[in-house]
């Protein structure tokens, strides 16, 4: 029924689409490992990369130089991130604040309501494209547009240096540290709440970079952040909250199934394939594919 | 506030007399008088306040083309009456009694919204004046075979129609449908596949449906391509998704060696090219309204004394306002009568001229009571950045301004 | 052990409550530099809330904690960590996914570090050679999930060594679930470290012949109180002792 080309080219589709939904989702559990609270507004910090990128590319870089507005747009919302973290979420951490994952959840929803709104009135309910990254290409048999080339290895770029981060320098063992005990790393005589805002700071600026990546593929307005940050929460689910290799195979699942299903059951479901797997994963193990159980003390 | 709520009551109560003597008073009294006619359109939020404002412009040139020729039933003048419905069925039915009960009008028009002609279209049905969809596209409205809905606006059924012929005209027999799952992209899935069977045309069809929320549309595109369609037809409903759908095609090499054709005109707007760029080139859609197609004489007139007087070209809106003024002058003359019964005879009996052809209102099957489509069009873009004005319409025939053209 | 007269920590009618529970009433206590003390009570008398509040971890409902004179129980935990008070938990809270020799290095992290970039070279001996005090030398590349429990205490100890400078060192039931082997070499670390670089100990314990080795002065806690305070030999005669360990 299907030739083997055709399956190629959906395989290579969804490992493409995979991995740029991973790095969305890596955000969110960077966070949730360090900060143990849920970003709900991940995806209006995608939104807020996608716009820098578009503004840097036409009005200030140009088209060719738009490389260099990736790392600008992760820089900016690098920036923002600490902020919004050192005024709004870093109360719940001071003192013995009850209910904070209310808290979080409370402030986090409102940053998303306050960002598309001021996008809107910002910039307006348009649509904008920034001019494309690089010319149509083939990944193996299946023909791509550049831009989604570009956003591959851009993905694949920026893991590579967050993984550099995490594990070779001072910064990323505080960081390790304080996921994996956050009282240890207090009695080792780290500032734990520091810690907690570079955290937050990386993590929103891999949404950035994902929202950088994929603004001449999907395009910028005020509410792209909203599917994206809908699969990375399903990606987690897969992988497990608090995995950062967990994120990254899900992604690539998710892709894949996506892809797949949408091609040999039926399209008109293509979000439903998520879900199935969501639920699949939750019925056998529900601590997602890399989660750990609650560990003791 | 004690001195403004007697205001407030006086004022209530005057005009509550007032109307009751007009009612009373019957149309003996009124002979001499004008003859009524509603304009009951959005013009505050939430409705569509733009459509509402350009319908209201294209009525009141209306009225100023029939006073200005001696006005209707011996003499008589037009007068309109405005209700602004805001877009929401509650304000819609409230105008609607205050236009019959209290204004006395013989007719109105000016719909947009769907929800409120179908909910004032049971209304009219009770109090028997008749009232137009001027731009209100769902086929509800007509298929309920009401006495006092009418409508010179497309529905949906008509673009299946319009594409069908055109497939037919180009000789195409593998299409593509890719059609989101909603009524409007189901619906129109539906109708090509009864039409295509209706017409007797020999096409292989093959439907594809997605998500309306899903922007990738990648996996679906390339199943496409590997069927190797001669035409693809787009069933997107809001343009956001759309245009990724576009890009993708493009991407893969899909499109434009295989032309797509979009079921409404969202390439028309200015965002189009903003978006995709040399990737838009060449895609066809469906329109009603081409800058420079052909009008009546009727047409003619409103587009040159609209552009004096506002400096700009009508829109559709405008025309239609304007159009369904004149029908319902005609039909008054037909009728040699103001009274709403008799007029829904003559609008029934009657050919109207108005400014994009001859309407007539038969008591057609389905949707198609009361129902008069404009003619469709399919245009085609044929350079970057092109506007709709200087855009080809390669279809139909009468109005045809160019062919087919494939990239190179 | 040099008892040298200078009080290093004190708390002044320290007190902690948790809703209607009392955990520490009015506690008033003093430790001399360069003591070991120990510091004992029945199950849920208030030890590791004690703990806990001079680290930092707790805030004190009222009361105050005083290191050399200066108050500092409104500081957070790591400021308090860089200014020498260290602590260790019954549960070794190591850091499971590094291993051994990186555990070692967290503490480095911290701001009274000096610059942990030009001096990485000295900062890994260091942690080399604590590796070697505690005998974990061999498993120094390990990840820290494979070591046993009483491996991560001593894991634990090691790290707390690694910072500067260390005045006191608070150790929350060292010797809970290890074996006599590890448990020796905990003893003679603390003997060693104590009298070599005279750092102060306090030690909560269950343990009676490990304290008894170990501490010349010991605090008994009941119900968040002090109620003796001497030798071991001393407080194992007071009748409100002997009361609160039968179970009066």
């Amino acid at each position: 029924m299907i030739d083997s080309l055709l399956l190629s080219q959906y395989l290579i589709a969804g490992i493409v689409i995979g991995i740029m939904y991973a790095l969305m989702a890596i955000g969110i559990t960077f966070i949730y490992s360090i900060m143990k609270m849920i970003n709900w507004s991940m995806g209006e910090f995608y939104m807020m990369g996608s716009y820098l990128q578009y503004f840097l590319v036409v009005y200030f870089l140009g088209a060719n130089l738009w490389f260099l507005g990736i790392p600008l747009s992760m820089a900016v919302v690098f920036v923002a991130g600490m902020i919004i973290q050192r005024y709004l979420l870093r109360p719940m951490f001071v003192g013995e604040m009850e209910r904070k994952d209310e808290y979080a959840t409370v402030v986090t929803v409102s940053l998303m309501v306050f960002f598309r709104n001021l996008a809107v009135v910002l910039a307006g309910p348009n649509q904008f494209a920034p001019p494309d990254y690089a010319g149509p290409t083939h990944i193996g048999p299946l023909p791509v547009s550049g831009n989604r080339f570009v956003a591959l290895i851009g993905t694949l770029v920026i893991l590579g240096l967050f993984y550099l981060i995490v594990k070779k320098t001072w910064v990323g063992k505080a960081l390790r540290g304080s996921a994996q005990n956050r009282v240890g790393i207090q009695t080792a005589g780290v500032n734990v709440l520091r810690v907690d805002q570079i955290a937050f700071g990386i993590g929103v600026s891999l949404a950035a970079a994902a929202g950088a990546l994929l603004a001449p593929i999907f395009l910028v307005w005020p509410e792209n952040g909203a599917i994206a940050t809908m699969k990375g929460f399903e990606i987690i689910v897969i992988g497990g909250l608090g995995s950062i290799p967990g994120s990254l195979l899900a992604g690539l699942l998710l892709g894949i199934v996506e892809s797949l299903g949408s091609i040999l059951i039926s399209p008109s479901f293509r979000d439903v394939y998520g879900f199935i797997l969501v639920l699949g994963i939750l019925v056998v193990r529900p601590t997602g594919l890399f989660g750990e159980r609650q560990r003791v003390a | 506030m004690k001195t403004r709520s007697k205001l407030f009551f006086l004022c209530l109560v005057s005009a509550m007399m007032f109307s009751m003597l007009i009612l009373t008073s019957g149309g003996s009294v009124l002979a001499a008088e004008t003859v009524r006619i509603g304009v009951m359109t959005p013009l505050s939020p939430p409705g569509a306040t733009l459509l509402g404002k350009f319908i209201l412009q294209g009525a009141e040139m209306g009225v100023e083309y029939v006073n200005a020729k001696g006005g209707v039933l011996g003499g008589r003048k037009i007068e309109l009456f405005v209700e602004d419905d805001s877009g929401t069925p509650e304000k819609g039915i409230a105008g609607y009694r205050r236009l019959v009960s209290q204004k006395n009008v013989s007719a109105i028009i000016g719909q947009v919204h769907s929800s409120v002609m179908i909910a004032v279209g049971d209304l009219s049905e009770k109090l028997g004046v008749p009232i137009f969809s001027t731009q209100a596209s769902s086929k509800t409205i007509t298929e309920k075979h009401l006495m006092t809905a009418f409508r010179t606006h497309a529905i949906d059924p008509d673009r299946a129609r319009m594409w069908l012929k055109f497939i037919q005209e180009m000789g195409y027999k593998r299409i593509a449908l890719l059609a989101e799952n909603t009524d409007y992209g189901l619906g129109l899935v539906d109708e090509t596949k009864a039409g295509a069977k209706k017409l007797g045309l020999k096409l292989e069809l093959k439907d594809l449906i997605f998500d309306k929320k899903v922007v990738d549309l990648t996996p679906q595109l390339l199943e496409l391509k590997a069927w190797k369609p001669d035409l693809l037809i787009d069933i997107h409903s809001v343009p956001t998704t759309a245009y990724l759908m576009v890009k993708q095609a493009y991407d893969i090499q899909l499109f434009p060696k295989a032309p797509i054709l979009a079921s409404f005109d969202w390439p028309g707007r200015a965002e189009f090219w903003k978006n995709l760029g040399d990737k838009g080139n060449y895609i066809l859609f469906i329109s009603y309204y081409h800058p420079n197609m052909k009008l009546t004489e009727r047409g003619e007139w409103f587009k040159k004394e609209y552009h004096k007087k506002y400096g700009e070209f009508p829109i559709y809106a405008a025309f239609n306002g304007f159009g369904q003024i004149l029908i319902l002058a005609d039909a008054l003359e037909m009728a040699k009568s103001d009274k709403p019964a008799d007029l829904i005879v003559a609008l029934e009996k009657g050919e109207f001229k108005s400014w994009n052809g001859t309407v007539k209102f038969d008591r057609g099957e389905g949707p198609y009571w009361h129902q008069w489509s404009p003619p469709l069009m399919v245009l085609q873009y044929t350079e970057t950045n092109q506007s709709p004005k200087d855009a080809p319409i390669l279809y139909p025939p009468e109005m045809k301004t160019g062919s087919y053209k494939a990239p190179n | 052990m040099a008892d040298s007269g200078i009080k290093l920590l004190e708390t002044e009618n320290l007190t902690k409550r948790f809703g209607g529970l009392t955990a520490i009433d009015d506690l008033s206590l003093s430790i001399q530099e360069g003591e070991i003390r120990g510091i004992i009570g029945p199950n849920g008398s208030g030890k590791t809330t004690l703990m806990n509040l001079i680290s930092g971890l707790y805030k004190a409902t009222s009361g105050a904690i005083y290191l050399d004179g200066n108050r500092i129980d409104q500081l957070k935990p790591n400021v308090r960590t860089s200014k020498g008070i260290i602590r260790t938990f019954q549960i070794p809270k190591v850091f499971r996914d590094m291993t051994v020799l990186e555990n070692m290095l967290v503490p480095a992290l911290s701001d009274s570090q000096g610059d942990r970039y030009k001096q990485r070279v000295e900062i890994v001996d260091q942690a080399q050679e604590l590796l070697q005090f505690v005998q974990l030398s061999h498993m120094e590349n390990r990840s820290a999930k494979t070591l046993s429990g009483g491996q991560n205490q001593l894991l634990q100890i090691a790290r707390g060594f690694m910072i500067k400078p260390l005045r006191i060192y608070l150790m929350d039931e060292p010797f809970a679930g290890v074996n006599p082997q590890i448990k020796s070499v905990i003893m003679e670390s603390i003997k060693e470290m104590n009298r070599e670089k005279g750092i102060t100990f306090i030690v909560v314990s269950h343990e009676m012949p490990s304290i008894r080795r170990l501490c010349d002065t010991v605090t008994v806690i009941h119900e968040g109180r002090c109620i003796a305070e001497g030798t071991l030999e001393k407080v194992a005669h007071v009748p409100a002792v002997i009361d609160a360990y039968i179970g009066g």
